[in-house]
């Protein structure tokens, strides 16, 4: 295995999954301690950025052509659809 | 870094058409899986939008350490996925097959440990149907119907992934490697990293929403 080969099959996804853990831990800890303000902000913010780091690190998004892009995209503007729909309605009651 | 040349399939006659095509059609089934989930996700919104207090009442009694252990397998063997993928596009074939045995290995770990825990809630009355169910406010009956339907739904899909990345590792065995074969690596690789995308997201919401006071 030469150097690249090393740093990019084994070192870079370490590297993804070190920050996984150190956002899980993060989002757990706050949860648990006392007094902490905005807990479901915090933890929803830790979610979303593992959700950017799988998405960039362990799915290289970045290299996805076109295709792959829109088909990504689709998928959550109908979900926005979905939930700014729902919760609309059940907010305007 | 050159790739290994890939077995293709009918009715594709050059690698690069394949890949875009595997990887579109991953893509699109992840897509229609996004609004699958995200529909039990709004149900959960919805439920704690109309009874916050049940609801947190209902998360309270679940138990962080499982999910928390559970988390770090799942994110660990994602890792062990990438790792796998990778090494089968460079035709690194002992990496390869070492990650994906791993990924499979932690894969069976998660289950193993959720079995425990269903276990455990299974004796704590946990489970909101009948009398037995312990908690009164039917906000926390809607947490936990909430809870067995979204773990039990991710399980069935990491048992779908177990039987992806088994499949690798017995064409592996008999291929004597998955190098050629490194465009499936890649698209059940994509849907592991989903099942584990889908468990970021239900574990604030399930395992830490209510706790710490």
């Amino acid at each position: 295995m030469t150097k690249e080969q090393k740093r990019y099959v084994v070192r870079a996804p370490l590297i993804g999954l070190a920050a996984l853990i150190g956002l899980v831990s993060l989002s757990a800890g706050w949860a648990y301690a006392p007094f902490a303000p905005a807990k479901l902000e915090v933890s929803l913010a830790c979610a979303a950025l593992m959700l950017a780091v799988v998405l960039v690190v362990f799915m290289e998004f970045r290299r996805a052509g076109a295709l792959v892009r829109v088909t990504a995209l689709a998928g959550c503007v109908w979900l926005s659809f979905l939930f700014l729909q729902t919760l609309g309605e059940i907010a305007s009651r | 870094m050159s790739r290994p040349a890939a077995i293709l399939n009918a009715p594709w006659d050059d690698q690069a058409r394949q890949r875009e095509a595997m990887r579109f059609g991953v893509w699109l089934f992840l897509a229609g899986e996004i609004l699958f989930f995200g529909g039990l996700l709004l149900v959960y919104a919805v439920a704690r939008y109309v009874d916050p207090e049940g609801s947190l009442a209902g998360a309270r009694e679940t138990d962080a350490a499982y999910g928390f252990a559970n988390t770090i397998i799942l994110l660990t063997s994602s890792c062990a996925m990438t790792i796998a993928e990778r090494a089968a596009k460079q035709g690194l074939e002992r990496v390869a097959s070492a990650g994906l045995w791993i990924a499979f290995t932690l894969g069976a770990a998660f289950l193993a440990v959720k079995g425990f825990e269903y276990r455990q809630d299974l004796q704590e009355n946990l489970f909101p149907s009948g009398r037995a169910f312990r908690l009164d406010q039917a906000g926390a009956a809607r947490f936990w119907a909430f809870y067995w339907v979204a773990t039990l739904v991710h399980m069935a899909h990491l048992i779908a992934g177990l039987g992806l990345i088994g499949r690798l590792i017995a064409l592996g065995r008999l291929e004597r490697g998955v190098g050629r074969r490194w465009m499936a690596v890649e698209v059940t690789s994509f849907y592991w990293h989903f099942v584990d995308a889908i468990w970021i997201i239900l574990f604030p919401l399930l395992y830490l929403a209510g706790k710490g006071g």
